[in-house]
């Protein structure tokens, strides 16, 4: 299994999207942050060197977190969009073997890139003299809840591309779930399922204060369900299919 | 030119995404026209006043993206299944299909516009949040506005497409994650009369939304928009015209 995980994980590497889409999330933090940065000072903003800004300038590499979720559709649909999935498997014949260590893969990535948005938030926020890295617990929770949800997405993001196979399908997937489903969900009366949603679970994660929120822990149980129903429908889906 | 946009409908008839992104659209908009109405009195405006009107018309918002995102797959579906040798076999000008497929899928666009249109205007009798009494030129104008941005970012969509053409999964995510809040995030950095230009502002003109800061006039929006669309098709049209064909 290692050698698959590192199989796939060179795969990406050698990939030009991969770092096409880490550049994309690593400026889509920087643009956020340089946001919170450029507020500093005005009304209802955090004050200079707070705990706040920093949780705030932190909370920004939360942005990244679609571009995850890309990079983990990628993982796998790729495969099938460059006719690279018969090779695959037949270097590698036991698909479940296979698909589960595309997940790894991309839960890895998930992890590796939220650790890269994490250093160019705070590098950005320290660089600008604005942000003190003071080591608190609610630091801490958001760095750990930030990188679980990071993975989560990844994981979650190969698991679409497996169900769904078709690349351009799956990559609208993401983004039509976080900016569309996630925020109409309260308009329809249904904010009982709001701390439930991958949304409220990240909230939970990182520490915030949203009505209904799960302990971490049950967090972090939901995530795992989530990822592992979506991994054993997605592996059913590939076992059967035809591979010419 | 009017044979090969029919023969660009009958592709589009012919195939299954069309119809099930005009269902998405359909769909998307009829829950999106529900929201204002379990909300009325609670947050949102009560049934009967102006406020309700606009608020259910603005559920067709969100069903522009699918025009869009039809108006990229029209171009990008033929390079992705390599039927793009068999169309340029048959008319050999590329300039001229390019053409026959932004014309087919503004033509397609128009017709989604009018069908969630439909849907609002269906949902807003049925609750008695449309009262013919309040219907007054600016609703008119925003009800127009809402079926025009379909065809316009239909033309948007297949602009991107001929520019895009090699990668279709980008040519589709890219300009749809643009208008769902990137672009918002990008320009929030220029000043403001920069920004009125932007695709959403130019969208906000041409809906004759008042929500929005220095929003331009309805006919300026919509000449942006069109422009917009025309420069993504002639760039994208280049594109095509010296790229391999194997």
């Amino acid at each position: 299994m290692t050698a698959l995980v590192r199989a796939e994980l060179l795969k990406l590497c050698w990939t030009r999207a991969t770092w096409a889409f880490a550049a994309a999330a690593v400026l889509l933090v920087a643009l956020r942050v340089g946001l919170i940065l450029a507020g500093v000072g005005t009304i209802g903003s955090a004050g200079r060197g707070s705990v706040d800004l920093t949780l705030a300038v932190l909370g920004a590499s939360g942005s990244g977190v679609l571009v995850i979720a890309l990079l983990g559709v990628v993982v796998v649909t790729r495969e099938f969009h460059s006719a690279t999935w018969t090779s695959t498997l037949l270097v590698t014949p036991n698909r479940a073997r296979v698909l589960t260590a595309k997940f790894l893969a991309a839960g890895l990535t998930g992890v590796i890139v939220g650790i890269l948005l994490l250093l160019v938030a705070a590098g950005l926020g320290v660089v600008f003299g604005q942000v003190g890295l003071t080591m608190s617990t609610a630091l801490l929770q958001m760095v750990v809840g930030g990188l679980v949800y990071a993975a989560f997405w990844g994981w979650f993001g190969a698991a679409i591309g497996a169900l769904i196979r078709n690349q351009t399908v799956a990559l609208l997937v993401p983004p039509t779930w976080m900016l569309l489903v996630e925020t109409l969900l309260p308009a329809y009366g249904l904010h009982r399922l709001v701390p439930v949603t991958p949304a409220g679970i990240s909230s939970a994660l990182a520490g915030g204060d949203m009505p209904g929120a799960l302990p971490a822990w049950a967090a972090v149980l939901v995530l795992l369900g989530y990822g592992l129903a979506m991994s054993v429908a997605a592996g059913r889906r590939v076992e059967h299919s035809d591979v010419s | 030119m009017l044979v090969l946009t029919r023969t660009e409908l009958l592709k589009l008839r012919s195939t299954r995404w069309p119809m099930i992104l005009a269902a998405i659209a359909v769909v998307t908009t009829l829950l999106l026209a529900l929201q204002p109405l379990l909300k009325a009195g609670h947050g949102a405006p009560s049934i009967g006043t102006i406020g309700a009107t606009l608020a259910i018309l603005d559920a067709m918002s969100r069903g522009s993206l699918v025009a869009l995102v039809i108006g990229a797959l029209l171009v990008t579906s033929e390079f992705r299944h390599s039927t793009i040798t068999a169309s340029l076999l048959q008319v050999p000008d590329r300039a001229k299909l390019i053409t026959a497929k932004a014309a087919a899928a503004v033509l397609v666009g128009l017709a989604l516009g009018i069908a969630c249109f439909a849907v609002v205007l269906l949902v807003g009798a049925i609750s008695g949040a449309f009262q013919p009494q309040l219907v007054n030129g600016d609703i008119a104008l925003r009800a127009m506005g809402h079926i025009l941005t379909f065809p316009v970012y239909a033309l948007l969509g297949a602009g991107i497409g001929a520019l895009l053409h090699f990668n279709q999964p980008l040519a589709v995510l890219l300009p749809a994650i643009w208008l769902a809040g990137l672009e918002g995030l990008v320009l929030a950095t220029l000043p403001q009369p920069a920004r009125t230009w932007s695709l959403t502002s130019a969208t906000a003109g041409l809906q004759n939304s008042g929500t929005v800061p220095m929003v331009l006039p309805v006919w300026l929006g919509a000449v942006a928009l069109v422009g917009y669309g025309l420069i993504l098709v002639s760039a994208g049209g280049l594109r095509v015209l010296p790229a391999d064909i194997s």
